[in-house]
């Protein structure tokens, strides 16, 4: 639609009338505006910082148990595969034994354990990087009702992609493996984790 | 100053004296406590780089803070710069430096090394407690065994913390099963 500086000339040629014209003439295509601002509008400097992706807390290595803090899991503890480009930690539950999915998490909302969970040579699947849990670019601007509801009634609930299911169950399988080796781990993973009367985290050894 | 001398002289003497037998010297009946701050007394430290290890009292200082005017602070032979009551302790096996204590920072133990001489040295009560066994004692003690259960418990990490209250309630569980056996 928007028509680009190459399909319009900056000036078009027009003929003028009267001898002492010369006959034809240069103009610009397109009017300056009439008006314009009397000062310079001050141009916000573009900063060139990139925020540098955290350095990981020495305690935290494959395969350790984290307990979440914050967000929708907290108090979960949880198995940590790796650090992801942007800094986060990718965990998982695994889904299977705790209901945790994949997931990323800040190390600033994570308690570390001195718990291990054997991995083995187990590496992650390059494939799950950050843009894996991005959203999708929604096309265009969806009013609120058009996104919800159709036709009057509620908009069924997107399944789960397929592909991510299957990706969750390898990597889980891995994780299981490795959990299975150490007696109670399982049940340790499900159990939710807590503070009673007169604990302290800052005094408490993990 | 010859006047201050004989005070502390006399101050001295007495203090000799109430070391050496508590009970008869300084209260004129039978005491109802047991445990006296005296030299050979074994005691637990509660505060410091050596918080939580025990020690022998190897020379009492001093035990009355009135009696601690500057005058006779300087003729002590204890560079005593703290006008807190002090002891001497001394623990060669446990880890201890000789050095100086506020009782207010010990407690005493109800072991007791009798034979220890006044001020003795720390080789010499290096022997003695060997010879006497008091560090198993102490060891053997209950006191000292549920110290070392409440260490053991603070240092678990938060996985052993769940495995104890899995065997914690595993135990309740056959418990109650053998009460209602029992009972029925």
């Amino acid at each position: 639609m928007a028509r680009t500086k190459q399909d319009t000339p900056a000036t078009k040629e027009v003929k003028v009338g009267g001898d002492k014209n010369g006959s034809t003439r240069l103009i610009p295509t397109s009017k300056a505006p009439r008006y314009y601002p009397a000062e310079d509008v001050h141009q916000p400097k573009k900063s060139r910082k990139v925020p540098k992706p955290s350095n990981l807390r020495s305690s935290i290595t494959p395969g350790t148990v984290l307990i979440l803090l914050a967000g929708r899991f907290r108090g979960k503890r949880v198995v940590f595969l790796k650090q992801l480009e942007s800094g986060l930690l990718l965990v998982t539950g695994p889904y299977k034994v705790n209901g945790v999915p994949l997931r990323r998490v800040s190390q600033a909302y994570v308690i570390a354990t001195s718990t291990k969970v054997d991995l083995g040579d187990f590496k992650v699947n390059t494939k799950i990087n950050d843009a894996y849990f991005g959203k999708s670019k929604a096309k265009g601007s969806v009013s609120a009702e058009h996104e919800f509801f159709e036709d009057g009634k509620a908009k069924e609930k997107e399944a789960f992609p397929e592909s991510k299911a299957a990706d969750q169950k390898e990597v889980d399988k891995a994780v299981i493996a490795g959990i299975k080796k150490t007696e109670h781990l399982a049940k340790y993973l499900k159990a939710t984790w807590g503070l009673s009367k007169g604990q302290f985290p800052h005094s408490m050894a993990f | 100053m010859d006047s201050y001398l004989e005070k502390w002289m006399y101050l001295r003497a007495q203090e000799t004296w109430s070391l050496q037998s508590p009970q008869s010297s300084w209260l004129s009946s039978p005491s109802v406590f047991t445990r006296f701050v005296q030299v050979g007394r074994v005691v637990l430290i509660n505060s410091g780089p050596h918080a939580g290890h025990i020690a022998v009292v190897a020379e009492i200082i001093d035990h009355n803070r009135v009696r601690l005017l500057p005058v006779f602070f300087q003729s002590y032979p204890f560079d005593n710069t703290n006008p807190i009551v002090q002891a001497i302790i001394d623990g060669p096996t446990t880890g201890v430096p000789r050095q100086s204590f506020p009782y207010r920072h010990l407690t005493l133990t109800p072991i007791l090394m009798k034979n220890l001489p006044r001020g003795a040295g720390t080789g010499v009560i290096r022997k003695q407690l060997e010879k006497e066994a008091t560090i198993e004692k102490w060891n053997k003690s209950s006191w000292a065994q549920k110290r070392a259960a409440v260490e053991a418990r603070r240092k678990l990490n938060d996985f052993e913390r769940f495995s104890v209250m899995l065997l914690k309630k595993s135990r309740r569980d056959r418990v109650r099963k053998f009460v209602k056996k029992a009972k029925a």
